[in-house]
């Protein structure tokens, strides 16, 4: 097997007396697309939020591609290479689509910010060549001709795929999905899916999400890990996950049973 | 619109500006001359603090200190030695404070630079805390600036003040100053890391996942806002001859943020037309407080009144055009095209 891209292990977060996370082991496998479910509260975006360093673990590390990245802020884990969306959409309001974008390149820009006050050469061209390849991303997400308007104008499904189209824009190995689907109708989700699976073979990366809508999660992912009270209950492929009798009692419930007979 | 016509047009806007300037500084009279020097720089400083709190969203309330370290720096560096001597009266001016002297340029240069330093200095504890706290503990800095400078006597010569500052802060000085400012902070601006700070004052959380060392640019645009506040404190030392540390009181803020706010935060536009109609106005409206009579009924003048005036006014901006006189408006040649062409078609 190869070596995870990803790696948790005994990731444990406590926040004052409550443990919202224990011992949370991970290893994700390089260009899969994989979730992480659970029941509201359970820990999943506390997750995110460690590995994206937002958080730092009480206890344990996160490896990633072979670099502990354990207790780096944020900016220096997006450097690294994970990049992220929010539950709740958060765009740049006062920006234009294009610039949501192109703020996202910053990371990888080597020129520094004094340079465009003296017009240094190198750094209009690599200005220039940010701009172009924010404007060839918007193309991929079928966003180019909304590239001017104010972003928080958009419709909302447009928002989410501007909002990954930001997240892309640091050229990442991993990307961090939560809730993408949130707040679509069946339409738009299956859409979502198809685009995430584009994005994943156009941009050779990993994807991770949380994600609520059962039709999603199990339309999508590869591998499923279930967390409940902070602690992973299950993992595996969506069969299995389906079939498990813990994540039915603790999250799937009497519905869901239903909806895997049929 | 090409690009090399965009400039060519700049330079020329530029040229016209400076016909004006040198037919404004032959024919009007000293009191003109005045305001249009005061306009410069307070387009200076309104630029530079809406870069910090219009654009990078850190409310700053800690002008004034900036200002006054420009001042005093750039007074110290231009007054020449034997003037110096004479005029510490209460303790005798420290060496090397006494011999110090550089020219114009460099004087405003070193007192940008002196204040920048003092900026990214306080930025490193302060720019921590966020909103109305960071508004607080820059407030606190600008007092604690203001009390450093009226005790320590034998560099700044205490609560007398520096007098007889040469007046070199003329019209040309003063808008080459103004238009590097506008410059420099358009460039920035328009520059992707102007995306990062207007990122950071959208959406802190999003700028950092994003990569943006959030802590890092504030503390830049912090050290550059001060810059061009200690660029303009040194304009206005030169320019009024007189400085003491009273005059850099939580007033000089205030009309600062005023023209910001009245003008637009997050419009450098906004900031210049502020800066004009502001200068002008608090001129104007000194007749409101002169003593009125009508008839036989005397309404005695109240000193301050203009600023009553304007506290209503900058009430009524916040409440009914939060983003400023000229709506968040920017200007542009090819918005102007744009529009002349619209007009024409209407015709």
């Amino acid at each position: 097997m190869k070596d995870p891209v990803l790696k948790t292990t005994g990731v444990t977060m406590k926040f004052g007396g409550l443990t919202a996370v224990e011992k949370f082991d991970i290893a994700v496998e390089e260009g899969t697309i994989s979730s992480l479910i659970g029941p509201n509260g359970a820990g999943k975006t506390t997750c995110f939020n460690i590995i994206t360093g937002f958080y730092r673990p009480t206890l344990g590390s996160v490896i990633f591609m072979g670099r502990d990245i354990t207790g780096m802020k944020p900016h220096q884990v997006c450097e690294a290479g994970i990049a992220r969306t929010f539950q709740n959409i958060r765009l740049f309001a006062g920006g234009t689509v294009l610039q949501n974008v192109m703020t996202a390149c910053w990371v990888r820009q080597k020129s520094p910010w004094w340079s465009a006050p003296l017009l240094l050469p190198g750094a209009l061209r690599e200005e220039r060549e940010m701009r172009d390849k924010s404007m060839e991303l918007l193309e991929a997400v079928d966003l180019a001709h909304l590239a001017k308007e104010i972003a928080t104008g958009l419709p909302y499904g447009a928002q989410r795929r501007l909002e990954i189209a930001r997240a892309l824009a640091t050229q990442p190995k991993f990307l961090l999905l939560d809730e993408p689907a949130a707040g679509m109708n069946p339409q738009e989700s299956s859409e979502l899916m198809d685009f995430i699976r584009k994005i994943r073979e156009q941009f050779k990366i990993t994807i991770l999400l949380i994600e609520h809508d059962m039709k999603v999660v199990m339309g999508i992912s590869e591998w499923i890990r279930v967390l409940d009270y902070g602690a992973l209950i299950a993992e595996g492929t969506p069969d299995e996950i389906r079939a498990n009798p813990k994540v039915i009692e603790a999250y799937l419930g009497k519905e869901a049973a239903v909806y895997v007979k049929n | 619109m090409k690009h090399s016509t965009k400039i060519i047009l700049n330079i020329a806007l530029i040229a016209c500006f400076g016909v004006f300037l040198f037919w404004a500084q032959g024919n009007l009279d000293g009191y003109k001359v005045q305001i249009l020097n005061l306009i410069a720089v307070n387009t200076i400083l309104a630029l530079s603090l809406n870069l910090i709190y219009g654009y990078t969203g850190m409310f700053s309330l800690g002008h004034a200190g900036f200002m006054a370290i420009g001042a005093y720096v750039c007074a110290i560096l231009i007054l020449p030695a034997a003037q110096k001597e004479m005029m510490y009266i209460l303790e005798p001016v420290i060496w090397p404070f006494s011999v110090m002297h550089a020219p114009f340029f460099a004087a405003v240069l070193a007192a940008g630079l002196v204040a920048a330093l003092l900026g990214l200095l306080i930025a490193l504890p302060v720019l921590r805390l966020g909103g109305d706290y960071l508004g607080i503990a820059t407030l606190g800095f600008a007092e604690i600036i203001r009390i450093v400078f009226t005790n320590i006597t034998p560099i700044t010569n205490g609560a007398l003040g520096l007098k007889g500052i040469p007046a070199y802060a003329n019209l040309p000085w003063n808008f080459f100053w103004c238009i590097l400012t506008i410059y420099v902070i358009v460039k920035l601006l328009s520059s992707n890391f102007g995306n990062c700070l207007r990122a950071i004052r959208d959406d802190e959380v999003a700028a950092k996942a994003m990569g943006i060392n959030t802590f890092r640019c504030k503390a830049i645009s912090f050290a550059v806002g001060a810059f061009f506040a200690g660029v303009g404190g040194a304009l206005m030392g030169s320019l009024i001859t007189t400085i003491d540390p009273k005059m850099f009181n939580f007033q000089l803020t205030f009309n600062i943020l005023m023209i910001v706010v009245v003008g637009g935060l997050g419009s450098i536009t906004g900031s210049v037309i502020g800066a004009v109609v502001i200068t002008i106005l608090l001129e104007w409206l000194r007749f409101v407080e002169y003593t009125v009579e009508i008839g036989s009924f005397v309404i005695p003048g109240v000193p301050g009144m203009r600023m009553v005036i304007f506290s209503l006014v900058l009430l009524l901006i916040i409440l009914y055009r939060r983003e400023g006189i000229i709506g968040g408006y920017e200007f542009s040649w090819d918005d102007l095209v744009k529009r002349v062409n619209a007009r024409r078609g209407r015709k």
